[in-house]
């Protein structure tokens, strides 16, 4: 280390032996544990005393409007949504995370990939695809001559389109859940069940999928939060049908009644954080109680090699992403093709006008690109370095508060975005004190929004990246005298950068792609490119609609082909997709 | 000498009001409920002939747009600075409730007096009627608003919510005031299977896509959609259709005073409202050739409506229809 001494000043400062990490980066802490509570806390306040508000206003009221026809119509569909689609998503995800992590088909790199974009693309996005891909205008099946006769209903909407999609939806939420149980089955329970002779089957029935069951479980009730907070979907597959959920309900109530449904929908926000919450809590709950491996022991491999079983489940995979992922995205661009929606595409009403033109003409979508880009960049810049300090004291300094801080951090993104951009409203809706000033209605609260939202998906790669060095590499530059600043910048963020890099970049796609908290904070001039889909859809301009949704899946498409070039610099399984195939170690 | 200075002035006073009208410039925000297109057509227009402005806009539905405006205006702080929505009714509103700037200047020698507001709150910009859409597939050509009700056209309505648009508004109103079965229309349409939600792109997206066979919508969409090769044609039903005049006005809290007046201007001249022709739309100035797919105004059969009782109806008439169709 005689290098460090050259370029780190001599500062000398008693040592404590045991407890150096405890003693120093106060400031650090002091910026980290502002953030959080700003972020974190304060909103989650201002909600909870909004809808104290309401219940000390009258109490009779509150139960009124929650005992409502509407919201319990509302609660009701909701539950029987986030439910059915759980069921899906979990049967889904469990198998193709099995698939994946059992067998090294020859695809399966690819297969993980294009599961995971179907997660990157956005919920609204997926809806519409499926909503072109089915009904009697459908360009892929009036090309096939299979299309129904006109004066069919459309069957993606209503409850079974918006099960069906949202279940495809987080099937690979599911399915990551699910690897991360799996990589923790230790490969010494197969190997000595297959030396006894057992058969594939009773391995995954009796060994697998008991050990990963807490996993399993906690899957499934990730699936349901996920599906209970969902927006984008059944905006557009139960608004025009009258199906309602408690998401679309706040959504709908502030756009008519403007602010002066604000305290309502705090109430109802509330509603939905008590059962959002419930889940995430038991699922925390489960999780605590996992099964842990015991360090050094290598975790499941892929282990089955019947080449024919192999070959059946690679092409039933491929079959199912077709249907599922493929054929949908393939419908919204033939919809975005043609010259008028309802005209079947076919060689000479093929037009690739929207995407020259028609689409950038709008003022509408140019703003919505460059707002999701800066909104989505900003807060991916913003968290990654707050992940690094973050990461690091709560590593070191704040140890024994990290059982307290990760809960608060996790909150707003385990909450669904409708409850957070409530709090926000609420939070922002007064200028803000001492400096005057409102953020309401400007880029700033959507901004807020985000960094509150998306903190715990930039955070987590550089905890695990944090929390797996080694002590002696900074011990060795304290004892050169190094300060804690320096030690960050110089020791530490050199070797966890792939990971910082990584967190923002989930960060920013996840954020690129978000309807949900900007569709409530959206005002003249900030429209991101989720509001703007809904509005061109909404406008009958479903052509229009269909090519932005294209452009913005080829942006997350791009990026994520780009993260899976860099994947070498990258802490291993830093990306998702790529935690959906553990390799083979020997 | 005296009349030397007094040349001097005027010629500077002349060449000032000259200077001005030039020199338009700042910042607008239009809250609007045109289809996003049109909106950005008309925007780009304006901005183009007056360069130094630049225009944001807003769009949703009428009800919506104005709901968010309200809000905004009670809260004290919204970006509005002018407003282009479907209906006058809706503006009478606005400015009973002192929202809205008088623009008593306003150049409307080419208009017919009776279309306008005594108090120059808000001027018409164009003529949208409501009839029937259909699926060109579809077995039955509607002739009638009752040949909605028939068994042809079970579950295959679509019609626009007056909780999103301003012209479904005007509509059930029309409707409820002239067909003999009033309110009775809309029962008998929700027993036959309707569907209501949402606004008239909605109905078009339903009818050209073949989801369902028939619609109430605004005329310039299916018109102009069947121009492009969509499916779908248009009918001026028997009994007669509905009519909105998409006013525009300017907001009285408005920083951008002149550039608002020179938009208003601008939809009101000859040169808006040849634009609001190419673009579809039945233009309000007589002189302007209306596009083509239109009747003559003589052949076209009005619903007529009491204005002020529409107003004071509106939200009894949004509640009954809630009631029928659910809160859509």
């Amino acid at each position: 280390m005689a290098f460090l001494t050259d370029t780190l000043p001599l500062r000398p400062r008693r040592r404590r032996a045991d407890s150096w990490y405890e003693m120093e980066g106060g400031t650090i802490s002091l910026v980290v544990i502002g953030a959080v509570a700003i972020l974190c806390v304060v909103p989650m306040l201002q909600l909870l005393l909004a809808a104290g508000r309401v219940m000390q206003d009258g109490m009779p009221r509150a139960l009124e409007l929650l005992a409502s026809a509407s919201v319990l119509r509302a609660t009701g569909n909701s539950l029987i949504i986030a439910g059915g689609s759980t069921v899906l998503a979990m049967m889904l995800g469990v198998a193709v995370a099995l698939v994946l992590a059992t067998m090294e088909l020859r695809t399966r790199r690819l297969l993980g990939f294009l599961f995971v974009l179907s997660l990157m693309v956005a919920p609204q996005v997926s809806a519409l695809a499926f909503k072109t891909l089915a009904g009697p205008s459908s360009p892929i099946l009036n090309t096939l001559g299979i299309a129904p006769p006109p004066g069919t209903p459309n069957p993606m909407l209503g409850f079974g389109g918006i099960m069906l999609v949202m279940g495809l939806h987080h099937a690979p939420l599911v399915a990551l859940t699910v690897a991360a149980g799996l990589a923790r089955v230790p490969k010494s329970l197969v190997e000595a069940a297959m030396l006894d002779g057992a058969s594939t089957w009773t391995i995954i029935r009796w060994i697998i999928l008991p050990v990963a069951r807490l996993y399993l479980l906690s899957a499934a009730l990730l699936a349901f939060v996920a599906g209970v907070g969902n927006f984008g979907i059944p905006a557009l597959l139960g608004l025009p049908v009258g199906v309602t959920t408690l998401p679309t309900m706040v959504y709908r109530q502030l756009a008519s009644f403007g602010r002066g449904g604000i305290e309502n929908a705090a109430l109802v926000s509330m509603l939905i954080a008590i059962i959002a919450g419930a889940a995430v809590i038991a699922s925390a709950w489960i999780m605590a109680r996992r099964d842990v491996r015991t360090d050094g022991e290598r975790g499941l491999e892929p282990f089955i090699e019947n080449v024919a079983v192999m070959r059946i489940c690679e092409w039933a995979l491929w079959l199912i992403f077709a249907f599922a992922i493929i054929l949908p995205l393939a419908s919204l661009l033939a919809t975005a093709l043609v010259p008028a929606y309802g005209v079947t595409l076919n060689f000479a009403t093929i037009t690739f006008s929207q995407f020259t033109d028609t689409l950038w003409d709008q003022a509408l979508v140019r703003r919505a690109f460059a707002n999701s880009l800066i909104f989505s960049g900003s807060a991916a810049v913003i968290l990654a370095v707050l992940s690094l300090f973050l990461a690091y004291i709560v590593d070191r300094r704040l140890a024994r508060a990290r059982i307290a801080i990760m809960p608060i951090v996790e909150m707003p993104y385990a909450l669904p975005g409708v409850v957070v951009a409530i709090a926000c409203i609420l939070l922002f809706v007064n200028p803000l004190p001492i400096l005057g000033i409102s953020i309401y209605g400007t880029g700033w609260i959507i901004l807020f929004a985000y960094l509150a939202s998306f903190l715990a998906i930039a955070v987590k790669p550089v905890m695990a990246a944090v929390s797996s060095l080694e002590r002696g590499v900074e011990e060795a530059a304290i004892l050169d005298g190094a300060s804690v600043a320096d030690r960050l910048t110089r020791i530490i963020l050199p070797i966890v950068l792939p990971s910082v890099v990584a967190g923002g970049l989930m960060a920013f796609l996840i954020a690129f792609n978000e309807l949900t908290i900007s569709a409530l904070l959206w005002s003249a001039g900030t429209e991101t490119l989720g509001v703007a889909l809904l509005n061109l859809e909404d406008a009958g301009l479903g052509a229009e609609a269909a090519a932005l949704a294209v452009v913005a899946t080829g942006v997350v498409a791009g990026l994520m082909g780009v993260l899976e070039a860099a994947h070498r610099f990258f802490p291993e399984n830093a990306l998702p997709w790529h935690q959906l195939c553990p390799r083979k170690t020997s | 000498m005296n009349s030397l200075a007094k040349l001097l002035i005027a010629g500077a006073s002349l060449l000032a009001t000259a200077a001005s009208a030039f020199a338009v410039e700042g910042q607008l925000t239009l809250y609007t409920s045109q289809p996003n297109n049109d909106a950005q057509k008309t925007v780009d227009a304006f901005m183009e002939k007056y360069p130094d402005v630049t225009v944001t806009f807003v769009r949703d539905g009428t009800t919506k747009i104005v709901a968010k405006l309200r809000a905004e205006l009670e809260a004290g702080n919204s970006p509005a600075d002018v407003l282009l929505i479907a209906d006058s009714v809706t503006m009478e509103g606005l400015a009973k409730d002192g929202y809205l700037m008088a623009y008593e200047d306003a150049d409307l020698s080419d208009y017919a007096d009776e279309m306008q507001d005594p108090e120059r709150m808000w001027f018409p910009t164009k003529l949208i009627t409501t009839g029937i859409i259909y699926n060109t597939n579809a077995p039955m050509k509607p002739s009638s608003w009752e040949d909605l009700l028939s068994e042809e056209a079970r579950n295959q309505v679509a019609m626009p919510s007056p909780l999103t648009s301003g012209a479904a508004l005007i509509h059930t109103h029309s409707i409820v005031e002239n067909l003999d079965m009033g309110w009775d229309y809309y029962e008998k349409l929700a027993a036959n299977g309707a569907q209501a939600s949402g606004g008239n792109g909605g109905v078009l997206k339903a009818v050209a896509g073949g989801e369902k066979l028939y619609g109430m919508v605004v005329e310039f969409l299916p018109i102009r959609e069947k121009a492009k090769g969509a499916p779908v044609d248009f009918v001026f039903p028997e009994e007669g259709v509905s009519a909105i005049s998409e006013p525009v006005a300017i907001l009285k809290g408005t920083q951008s005073e002149e550039a608002a007046k020179a938009f208003v201007d601008f939809l009101l001249s000859e040169e808006g409202q040849k634009l609001a022709a190419e673009q579809g739309y039945m233009p309000a100035l007589a002189d302007v050739t209306p596009p083509e797919g239109f009747p003559s105004l003589a052949e076209i059969n009005f619903l007529t409506i009491d204005p002020a009782e529409a107003l004071e109806r509106a939200e009894a008439d949004k509640e009954k229809f809630a009631e029928i169709f659910g809160q859509n």
